[in-house]
């Protein structure tokens, strides 16, 4: 069944956040699936039997982005960046793509760059953080130290 | 956390998030599914409602048998019977004049059943509770009795009942379950049948045995360590391994032969109290995911993550509390955890939701 009931509002909700959940999910998922990634989850989410009831739709998308992007396999990125190094980077790689970056990513857990991204990247509260990913704070806490022993090297 | 590093992880967020691609275009099509009411199973309770009545008065016979038994040296007086699920609480029919008419009240108990997890890591068995019910006498047992009860049914003379399509019982046939005291230090003792003691038929399956009654038999007291008695003396030996299980047994003591996730609270849908998955697990960076799917279309119907409280090495405790609509009577909880090397779901458990406001009486062997 297609329906218009919500649509229009959904339509509001979407473009009022897309792009900076698409932001968020490059953090996650790198650039290349981003857009999928959000895609799915604002499909998700609007489908969500739950969604009419939802007060906080910010915080709702941010999770399910997160979510979406926890089953997308974490292969994907390591995979792309193989390829691409391979491959000729001036011919086949635009220049915003700053592979050091994403390589440091690549040392993260999902739930560290979750932690790391509404941290440092939307200035969240430890609490907020902790709301939005859906865990405690001392997750929260543990998954930001855990990211900085891990970024050790890239952080010196 | 310095400031040095909060400016470095400040600037590593900023430059990935700074290669984000244009946001995608607005999904013109928002199709919004209901239930199909057409798909939803039929309720077990219904199903075997039919056969309630029946087993009912053969458990009440069997209330019976219990109490004659516990005329036996080798059984103990808080044997209970294998009896059957109802709504109520009913007078047990007097057998003879000068026999005392006692009342047998219903009550839930807990089941564990094991299961073989999909895609599962180590190759051991998961264990996934179910809440039954059994008829009792008096209004208010022993919580003993009511762990007594429940391995009762695992240890069915008969073994008429089945499990659920993909559960099956660890305890072989034969192996029965008499009785259950306290020692002085608190362990539950339990007099089992000499049986027993051989065990399942090899290593892991021995060790799915032991947990699986340890699990059972301990729900109403999940710090209790369990000893297992024959004719009064104390098991020291157990299964064709040996295993050394005379000083007690608790449910912490061979979890590491376990899945690598199970669970430890029925998923029953009740008005009155948001459903729960919980369980402990011991994964990867102590994320457990958790799904809920259809189970004839396989639609996902939710989906959500939790952390345990401790992972990677070490057992910790996970739950979800979930109040979301939708959720019906014949869906599937999953729960398992991603693989770091490629993000596949591991040690997958699947398990069915439970009916509303009843007990899960699957045990009667009933056939429609």
């Amino acid at each position: 069944m297609i329906t218009a009931i919500g649509v229009m509002d959904n339509e509001q909700t979407y473009r009022e956040y897309a792009s900076e959940l698409t932001r968020y999910a490059t953090g996650l998922v790198g650039p290349f699936d981003a857009a999928d990634v959000v895609s799915d989850a604002c499909l998700r989410a609007f489908m969500s039997r739950r969604w009419p009831e939802v007060t906080n739709r910010r915080a709702y998308l941010y999770k399910t982005v997160l979510s979406v992007a926890n089953d997308h396999h974490r292969s994907t990125l390591s995979r792309r960046l193989r390829e691409m190094k391979s491959a000729d980077r001036e011919a086949t790689t635009s220049p915003e793509i700053d592979f050091d970056v994403l390589a440091a990513v690549e040392r993260l857990s999902l739930q560290q760059r979750s932690a790391v991204l509404l941290t440092y990247w939307a200035d969240l509260s430890v609490d907020d953080v902790a709301e939005t990913m859906g865990v405690s704070t001392g997750s929260v806490k543990r998954h930001l130290a855990r990211a900085r022993k891990r970024l050790k090297e890239w952080l010196s | 956390m310095s400031d040095s590093a909060d400016k470095k992880l400040r600037e590593l967020a900023e430059r990935v998030v700074a290669m984000s691609p244009e946001p995608p275009p607005y999904p013109e099509e928002v199709i919004l599914t209901t239930p199909s009411s057409s798909n939803r199973r039929r309720s077990p309770a219904l199903v075997f409602a039919g056969a309630a009545g029946l087993v009912l008065m053969i458990g009440l016979v069997a209330v019976f048998i219990g109490m004659d038994r516990g005329t036996d040296p080798a059984v103990s007086p808080t044997t209970v019977p294998i009896t059957a699920p109802t709504g109520s609480t009913a007078p047990v029919p007097s057998t003879g004049p000068s026999t005392t008419v006692p009342q047998a009240t219903t009550f839930e108990t807990m089941v564990f059943l094991v299961t073989d997890p999909e895609n599962s890591f180590l190759g051991n068995p998961a264990l996934v509770p179910f809440n039954t019910s059994v008829l009792l006498p008096g209004t208010s047992p022993d919580p003993d009795l009511l762990g007594l009860s429940a391995l009762q049914l695992l240890g069915a003379p008969d073994r008429t009942v089945e499990p659920p399509p993909g559960f099956y019982n660890a305890v072989p046939q034969g192996v029965e379950f008499y009785g259950i005291s306290r020692r002085a230090d608190g362990a539950i003792v339990v007099d089992v049948s000499a049986n027993f003691a051989a065990g399942a038929g090899g290593l892991l399956a021995d060790f799915t045995m032991l947990n699986q009654v340890v699990y059972t038999v301990t729900w109403p007291d999940p710090e209790a360590t369990v000893v297992f008695a024959v004719d009064g003396e104390v098991i020291d030996v157990f299964g064709s391994e040996g295993l050394v299980i005379g000083d007690g047994v608790g449910r912490t003591d061979f979890l590491d032969h376990l899945n690598s996730i199970i669970i430890t609270a029925p998923f029953i849908l009740d008005g009155d109290e948001l459903p729960m998955v919980v369980g402990l697990a011991n994964v990867f960076e102590a994320t457990v995911q958790m799904r809920i799917i259809d189970a004839d279309t396989g639609e996902v119907v939710h989906q959500d993550f939790t952390t345990a409280t401790c992972g990677t090495g070490c057992w910790g405790e996970f739950g979800f509390s979930l109040d979301i609509n939708g959720l019906e009577e014949g869906q599937l909880v999953q729960v398992y955890w991603g693989s770091p090397e490629d993000g596949s779901d591991q040690d997958v458990v699947t398990y069915p939701v439970g009916p509303s406001g009843e007990p899960w009486d699957f045990f009667p062997n009933f056939e429609e």
